[in-house]
């Protein structure tokens, strides 16, 4: 956590945390916004039930015009982190509705008033305060209300959040924006037939955050947030530059100056059947002779596919698997950018990975409708690898140019990564296979295609 | 309510009236809940409601109140065209009551003045309320909208019952109060598509329950809604079990380039411009299948069946003892054709028929028809996995235009689909002294296939790679 | 809407059983008072755990219905004090909650445990169950 010069109140998510920096400043008012179902309420529920774990101060939770309070608890109990043992506990619902439609919105204030007196809480949640708007006889009237809160909430230690659901619109307009010293919404957007989930923080006083949308998504433990991935802010120092690492394919590494250099991002482009596959494979496999561990992250072959590839080239799949090799099989329909590139990320902090393959960077973009964010994900990616001294290889796909006409090439991709290594497609007359170095940043490297087979052991350059 | 002496805390559902939409529902709506219908006039939101009602007939009375939207008497004259309709449930198990009067008189009050009296004199076990979004209109403040609507959640959330609310809302709606109070929201859509209507329907909330994400395609039939549920990508077992098996390609000459046939499950694209041999070699493979006892699946977009019955007969074949021996046909027209309807259709086949080859012939005409290229491709793709997960092998042909190229396959998504194949064979057609056909494999996933440019031949038994 | 004309339903009728109702949602307790008083009992209500307390000595109900969330004397230890309190153990007590607390609530000394929301059969089954047969018989 990194220390922001005064308190803060965590999340009970780590991600979050990590998004705002540590928490919501202590004794703060935030507002909770999003529209139906974009999982507000599990957000601060979740909140409530890891405070009330450390046996602190009570928390208080007023549910106003949205919803009878058993209605909440009856959904409350589907999620792992409800404990039915804090609630009445340290944990204090109220349902303030009948007063409120009775007394006004001034109700609002009675309550708080006691319950600070009574229960002095470390939080405070109202859910809905968006709700009290339409009850208000007038927009001054809402504004009294919220001055008088505010000045009494003021002379206690509580951190307060409203919850509604409001829109961007409201944000604009509505008095308990201006005073919120935290602001975080969630929304969900229609990507074709799917639905994409994001968090992101408007506002946070006396704190930066880690700006833009963060992928999240709602199980049966809560909001899982996926932070958004962001070049490495202080770069360490590459005492690896120099190094080079053998690439594992037979008589590659002389074209490329003795080897790839360690913490390099290589490019790898070939049409279908150019053995983009089966190099990358030897490549990953060849750190597992050296003692190391390398990550295999694919799009297109399901965990049974790729084990056939590695049998190919005459190894065995659990052998690899027990030895180092980590298959990271993900659906890019299914989910967003976001949560497959922390994925990765966290594979890599977790397993101690010297090399990784990506096959490949084209289906990510493929199958996303925002390619800016995939080539903003991409290249993070790149960056934090080579500050860790991981070199990876990520395929790109290039479309046979028998049914193109001509092959297309990604500059961005290209820009982005150290080395660019082409193989050609067995072509007529003669259908020999080359490989050539396109790139090799830092290199004196061999431009021209060099022949190479792909026999029982892989790929053989000649 | 639940009478239970342990803390097991299970989740009672109501029944939508479609086993499809449960299962996007992941078995129904929650029990106790309150749900909102949205959608445009027309969009189906009355038909959901009713084909939910009468499957649900039974036991405590369901009520629906009609509030200011059509007669009592107009609603039931529509609804006996449905197969769903009970005349012997309607005013017993199933009761339509008009209190449009009321609250034009008295507003949201009086609505709630007989949800009140419904629970203690009829115990309903629904409750649905058509239309809800109309009682804005006769409301005179949000204020009081606001009393009303909590007044209402809070006699619904006390009593053992499920409540529906219908309305023509749109987007801008779902900062109404009603929505902070629903449990599930259902969005149905309707998009126009040159002559034809795409309709979907979307989840867009259903609290203390897991749901299938996205918008899933329907229709609206004599059944009421028939609902396709997106297909996704199929959970992978964890464990390594190597499919290593090959089956024959029923092309004579095709196996040796092919180091023994395809894999099992694997999925071939067949591309080559018209008259080059697809649907004759797709044909074969689907043959040879049924010869060995392997029901096949021809599903065919183009061409009619007497055109399918004559390119077999030129195999030697019989069209009706082949399907008799397993070959089975699937044929939609490509005017009509709703890609996730196709696609429900296949897989109840694959599953029904034990099917193990499958021919989609051709994948080019599932582009051309498709209103979101996006949606199609997320499609192919789950669909190639499922059919990996499933053990069956498949051919796809694609037809590329102008001979050895084809500027329009990329743009049109057939590049985005030779991503995803795991074989790519192409037939061409050369006129040099003569005409030439043949075949080259482009691709051959996890195999170091042949190089070559292979000469095909035509002969009676079919199309074979010339030695 | 007045929470008074919720809370007490029909003509008091001496004779009928006594049920207790410890409830702060008023249209639970308007919906089962209602009910109850059809199944032949008579219904008095209190809204905290303290207040329960009184009218138990007051009123001595033939059972009493309790939520397990009250203000400032909560469920579980309405249940303890009245278990503990040889004038009051004897009276049964039904938890009726939101909560999924059945093996809580009968730890605390609960005879029986019923989940929210309310339906009137399932109601009425477990509080003639609950409720000495003779005493609910002559009036039903």
């Amino acid at each position: 956590m990194i220390d922001r010069g005064y308190k803060c109140i965590s999340t009970g998510n780590s991600e979050m945390d990590k998004i705002l920096k540590g928490g919501f400043p202590v004794n703060s008012i935030n507002v909770i916004m999003g529209q139906p179902g974009t999982g507000k309420t599990i957000f601060a529920e979740q909140m409530i039930f890891h405070h009330a774990r450390q046996e602190d101060r009570p928390i208080l939770y007023l549910t106003t015009l949205s919803e009878p309070m058993s209605k909440i608890l009856t959904y409350l109990q589907r999620f792992t982190f409800f404990d039915p043992e804090k609630v009445g506990s340290s944990i204090h619902y109220r349902d303030i509705g009948f007063d409120l439609t009775e007394k006004g919105i001034g109700a609002l204030n009675d309550h708080l008033k006691e319950a600070l007196h009574l229960l002095s809480p470390k939080i405070i949640v109202v859910d809905s305060f968006k709700a009290l708007h339409d009850l208000a006889e007038s927009p001054p009237e809402m504004r009294r209300m919220l001055y008088e809160l505010t000045s009494m909430l003021s002379a206690y230690e509580t951190t307060v959040f409203f919850i509604g659901e409001y829109t961007e619109e409201n944000s604009r307009v509505m008095p308990e924006f201006a005073i919120a010293d935290g602001i975080v919404q969630f929304l969900r957007s229609a990507v074709s037939t799917r639905d994409e989930r994001f968090v992101r923080v408007l506002k946070l006083r006396g704190s930066s955050y880690l700006e833009g949308l963060h992928g999240c998504r709602i199980t049966s433990s809560g909001v899982d947030i996926f932070p958004r991935l962001v070049s490495p802010s202080v770069p360490e120092k590459y005492t690896w530059q120099q190094a080079r690492i053998n690439s594992g394919i037979d008589g590659f590494d002389e074209i490329v100056g003795g080897g790839l250099l360690r913490g390099s991002t290589t490019l790898l482009e070939g049409s279908a059947g150019a053995g983009k596959s089966n190099f990358s494979l030897q490549f990953a496999l060849q750190a597992l002779r050296e003692g190391g561990r390398s990550l295999y992250v694919n799009f297109q072959e399901n965990p049974t596919q790729l084990a056939r590839s590695i049998s190919a080239l005459g190894f065995n799949p659990d052998e690899c698997k027990a030895a180092g090799l980590e298959l990271l099989y993900e659906s890019p329909v299914e989910l967003q950018i976001d949560s497959i590139i922390v994925k990765i990320f966290r594979l890599i902090e977790e397993q101690n990975i010297q090399r990784v393959v990506i096959d490949a960077i084209g289906d990510l973009e493929v199958l996303s409708r925002d390619l800016d964010r995939v080539h903003d994900y991409i290249y993070s990616l790149a960056q934090h690898l080579a500050v860790r001294g991981i070199t990876s290889i990520m395929t790109y796909e290039t479309v046979p140019s028998h049914i193109v006409g001509s092959n297309f090439h990604n500059r961005r991709f290209s820009n982005m990564s150290d080395n660019i290594v082409r193989l050609e497609s067995p072509k007529a007359p003669d259908f020999i296979r080359t490989v050539s170095c396109l790139k090799a940043r830092g290199t004196v490297h061999d431009l021209k295609p060099h022949p190479f087979k792909i026999t029982g052991s892989g790929i053989q350059v000649s | 309510m639940t009478t239970s002496m342990k803390a097991n805390y299970s989740i009672e559902r109501i029944s939508s009236g479609s086993s499809e939409t449960d299962l996007i529902l992941n078995g129904g709506f929650p029990k106790n809940s309150i749900n909102i219908i949205m959608g445009s006039p027309g969009s189906g939101k009355t038909i959901f409601a009713e084909q939910l009602m009468f499957k649900n007939a039974g036991d405590r009375p369901i009520l629906y109140l009609t509030t200011l939207s059509e007669p009592v008497g107009k609603i039931i004259r529509y609804l006996q065209g449905f197969s769903f309709y009970n005349e012997a449930a309607l005013g017993t198990d199933v009761i339509y009551e008009d209190i449009g009067p009321a609250v034009t008189k008295e507003g949201v009050n009086a609505l709630n003045k007989r949800i009140k009296s419904a629970i203690l004199e009829q115990s309903p076990k629904i409750i649905i309320v058509d239309s809800f979004k109309d009682l804005h209109y006769l409301t005179q403040s949000v204020a009081e909208m606001r009393r009303h609507l909590y007044e209402f959640t809070s006699m619904i959330t006390a009593y053992d019952t499920t409540v529906f609310l219908i309305g023509e809302y749109t987007t801008e709606s779902l900062s109404l109060p009603e929505f902070t109070a629903a449990d599930g929201i259902i969005e149905l859509l309707r998009t126009p598509l040159g002559t034809r209507d795409e309709r979907f329907v979307r989840v867009l909330k259903l609290r203390g329950s897991s749901y299938l994400e996205g918008s899933h395609a329907f229709k609206i039939s004599q059944h009421g809604l028939e609902v396709f549920p997106r297909l996704v990508t199929p959970e992978i077992p964890k464990s390594f079990t190597l499919l290593d098996e090959r089956i024959t390609s029923g092309v004579e000459g095709l196996d040796e380039l092919l180091h023994g046939g395809f894999l099992v499950g694997s999925t071939t694209l067949l591309a080559g411009p018209t008259g080059a041999g697809k649907t004759t070699i797709a044909l074969q493979f689907a043959m040879d299948g049924v010869r060995q006892g392997i029901p096949a699946l021809f599903v065919n977009f183009e061409e009619n069946p007497t055109q399918l019955e004559r390119t077999i007969k030129g195999l030697g074949g019989n069209l009706e003892t082949l399907k008799a021996e397993g070959l089975h046909l699937l044929y939609a027209s490509p005017v009509e054709l709703q890609m996730d309807s196709i696609i429900v259709s296949m897989f109840a086949r694959i599953e029904e028929l034990g099917i193990k080859r499958i021919v989609i012939d051709s994948v080019g005409d599932l582009i051309t028809t498709a209103s979101d290229p996006q949606r199609l491709h997320d499609y192919i793709y789950a669909l190639t996995q499922h059919f990996t997960v499933r053990g069956v092998t498949s051919i796809v042909t694609f037809e590329t235009l102008g001979g050895l190229t084809d500027l329009g396959f990329k743009s049109s998504g057939g590049g985005r689909f030779s991503y995803m194949s795991d074989n790519i064979i192409l037939l061409q057609v050369g006129l040099q002294d003569r005409i030439k056909r043949t075949l080259s494999i482009l691709k051959e996933r996890a195999s170091s296939h042949d190089l070559g440019v292979n000469e095909i031949e035509i002969t009676k038994s079919g199309i074979r790679v010339k030695k | 809407m007045e929470r008074r004309h919720l809370a007490n339903i029909g003509e008091s009728v001496p004779d009928r059983p006594m049920v207790l109702m410890v409830e702060t949602d008023s249209y639970i307790r308007h919906f089962a008072s209602y009910f109850l008083h059809e199944g032949g009992y008579e219904v008095n209500c209190a809204d905290d755990g303290y207040a329960a307390l009184d009218r138990v000595r007051l009123d001595s109900p033939a059972l009493i219905i309790t939520e397990l969330m009250l203000p400032h004397l909560d469920g579980l230890a309405l249940c303890r004090l009245l278990k503990a309190d040889p004038a009051t153990a004897a009276v049964p007590i039904l938890v009726f909650s939101a909560l999924s607390a059945d093996v809580r609530a009968l730890e605390s000394g609960a005879n029986a445990f019923i989940m929210k929301p309310i339906e009137k059969i399932a109601l009425l089954n477990m509080v003639n169950s609950l409720v000495p047969s003779k005493l609910a018989g002559e009036n039903s």
